[in-house]
């Protein structure tokens, strides 16, 4: 993907997550499943939360652990 | 007619395998159609139970035990199987063929026998059978990865030989039932199963199998290999509360490499140990929902995971490659991609698809059971990075591309084919779980996926989820630029764990050598002092000194032993 188009698709994302915190809202708070009764958009802020710190995490890991492709697996001299 | 009915299904698809390796093309994939319809039969002809318990070597073994639990597993099983035979119609190659029905074969039979040492030895052929599949590829990559896979599952096949035979020791049943930690036989029969799983150190058999195997070949492991451990943990561990660090420890690695791993079926094999790893953790709870939790989210992504690992050996078939850095410019796939995404989303639990039927079940099951808001919070968690990382990422990287200039090249009608159905079934189970949740071990409670609650939960954290991907497209770090090689812990084992092990190898060596150089020196002094010692005892006429010393010395003891005797 590039250009503009990851933008429009994070824009539609963030308005999706906006309509069904809205719908959630709007049908009474039915609730999140079985547990956070009540507690309207927990689960797209932590959704979003989450995948922001993992994708933090990762992309840290990725400049420490990652190695150019030398053609060879990391552990190709033994098992 | 009784010994067909009581046959154990997965003897067919070993019977299967044995024609592939001998009948011509043509034939091979009526063969291997026919030996999953007839595995299919028989695990639905007879009734659950126990049947044809036989003695050998002193044990009583169980070639068939049908119940809710393997009949599960082998559903999936089996309908893999048959998936597989139709793909396997894109390519000649007798080799894979055979050894993919009996990679399968294996894991059925290990899945439906009742005793532990058929259950191993079954297990045995399969994992042989799956290492094989990694050297057919061909190449020194697939020969790294398949020399590695066969190391870590000779140890771990090694280990459950141990445990049963200290199980059978401790209790003297060969009965595979529940078996816990409390003895020292079942701690080790479980380590066995856990490199088995892809636990923690020992999944990087896992991610590189997967990943240098053959389209087809890696679609087969990334069915039959860890969920045939699963089984083993939901058979003989459930309710086991080691499982849950074992399980999120899966989760964390897995989801923290699934995001940036550049090879795109490595990151799914990653993804896969995340999604194992959750099925571990939830089996910790010691609850029949959690256990029909379990072996429906184990069916569903059998079938999905099966699918996904297709699409992406299409890619790699069409375009050489699945590195994500790589695949930016080849040509579009849309059907490929629709069916592929379609596995992914379900992986992903999109509702409406398989994956979310399995996922809201477990999320009931979680929240009804007491004391386990952790878990309850790491599987929402897993659900999340699961769509950022599977659901979205995956997709993104392999379908959504640049370069149009090339003619569009789809994957071959035989995969397509397999593609279609494995599509239908995740849809059709989506839509109608209800058969799904008949089937489970026990069957659940009246639960209701598509209520609002569990339904808005999980569309806010796909929805969530993407935002974030889709951000980190936007700012282009959604891959390298460069094709990157991940040091995962089998740098660590082959790098300083290795050169600590030649070290004290070569400490060792020298010990010993030292150890020898010193028992000769000690063996050579004593070995003169008797030679001198008998050779004075024998020349009573030797010269003064020598004669006179010995006879000294004689008689001095001679009196010292007549004193002591005295005294006494």
């Amino acid at each position: 993907m590039s250009g503009s188009r990851p933008w429009v698709l994070c824009a539609l994302a963030v308005l999706a997550t906006g309509a069904f915190v809205g719908l959630e809202l709007a049908l009474g708070r039915p609730g999140n499943g079985p547990r956070f009764e009540g507690q309207a958009g927990f689960y797209a802020l932590a959704s979003a939360g989450l995948c922001l710190v993992l994708a933090g995490v990762s992309l840290l890991a990725r400049l420490i652990l990652g190695r150019a492709d030398d053609g060879r697996s990391p552990g190709d001299r033994a098992p | 007619m009784t010994f067909a009915l009581t046959l154990n299904p997965g003897f067919i698809l070993m019977l299967g395998a044995l024609a592939a390796f001998l009948v011509p093309h043509r034939a091979r994939q009526p063969v291997m159609l026919l030996a999953g319809i007839g595995a299919v039969w028989l695990m639905f002809a007879p009734e659950f139970g126990a049947h044809d318990a036989f003695g050998q070597v002193g044990l009583e073994l169980v070639a068939l035990r049908l119940d809710p639990l393997s009949q599960v597993f082998g559903l999936g099983f089996i309908t893999a199987a048959l998936m597989l035979a139709l793909a396997s119609g894109a390519r000649q190659d007798r080799l894979e063929d055979g050894l993919i029905l009996l990679h399968a074969g294996g894991a059925s039979t290990a899945l439906f026998a009742g005793d532990l040492v058929s259950f191993i030895a079954a297990a045995e052929i399969s994992a042989l059978a799956g290492v094989g599949l990694v050297y057919a590829q061909g190449g020194p990559r697939a020969q790294s990865a398949g020399l590695r896979m066969f190391v870590w599952q000779a140890l771990g096949g090694l280990i459950l030989v141990a445990g049963a035979a200290l199980l059978i020791a401790e209790g003297g049943d060969a009965v595979f039932q529940r078996i816990g930690t409390e003895s020292p036989g079942g701690v080790v029969f479980l380590l066995g199963l856990l490199i088995k799983l892809g636990a923690p150190i020992a999944h990087v058999w896992v991610k590189d199998a997967y990943a240098e195997a053959s389209p087809l070949g890696t679609a087969a492991l990334a069915v039959f290999t860890t969920k045939l451990a699963l089984y083993g943990l939901a058979r003989g561990y459930g309710g086991e509360p080691i499982l849950l660090e074992i399980g999120l420890a899966m989760v964390v690695i897995g989801s923290v490499y699934a995001l940036i791993e550049d090879d795109l079926r490595r990151a799914l094999a990653y993804g896969l140990i995340a999604q194992t790893g959750l099925m571990t953790a939830v089996l910790s709870v010691p609850t029949g929902g959690a256990l029909g939790a379990v072996a429906a989210l184990a069916f569903v992504h059998m079938l999905a995971m099966l699918g996904a690992f297709i699409g992406l050996g299409a890619i790699r078939l069409r375009a050489g490659t699945v590195s994500a850095a790589a695949v930016a410019g080849t040509a579009p796939m849309p059907l490929t991609a629709a069916m592929t995404g379609l596995c992914l989303l379900s992986v992903a639990a999109l509702p409406g698809l398989a994956g979310y039927a399995a996922h809201s079940l477990t999320m009931q099951a979680l929240a009804n059971a007491p004391g386990r808001d952790l878990l309850f919070l790491a599987a929402a968690a897993t659900a999340a990075a699961t769509a950022a990382h599977t659901g979205w990422r995956l997709p993104a990287l392999a379908f959504f591309t640049r370069n149009r200039l090339a003619p569009a090249q789809e994957a071959p009608f035989p995969f397509l084919l397999a593609l279609a159905v494995l599509s239908f079934v995740l849809v059709f189970v989506g839509l109608t779980p209800g058969w799904l949740y008949a089937l489970l071990p026990p069957q659940p409670a009246l639960h209701q996926p598509f209520a609002p609650g569990p339904l808005l939960a999980q569309a806010q954290t796909l929805s969530g989820a993407a935002a974030v991907v889709a951000l980190l497209a936007g700012l282009g770090l959604l891959r390298a630029r460069k094709p990157r090689r991940l040091l995962d812990a089998d740098a660590l084992i082959a790098g300083p764990l290795v050169g600590i092990g030649r070290w004290c190898g070569v400490v060792l060596i020298r010990l010993f050598g030292t150890w020898q150089a010193g028992e000769q020196a000690v063996l050579r002094a004593l070995s003169r002092f008797g030679e001198i010692a008998g050779r004075a005892g024998d020349r009573p006429y030797a010269p003064w000194l020598k004669g006179e010393f010995w006879s000294v010395i004689s008689a001095a003891g001679l009196i010292l032993v007549l004193v002591v005797a005295a005294a006494i």
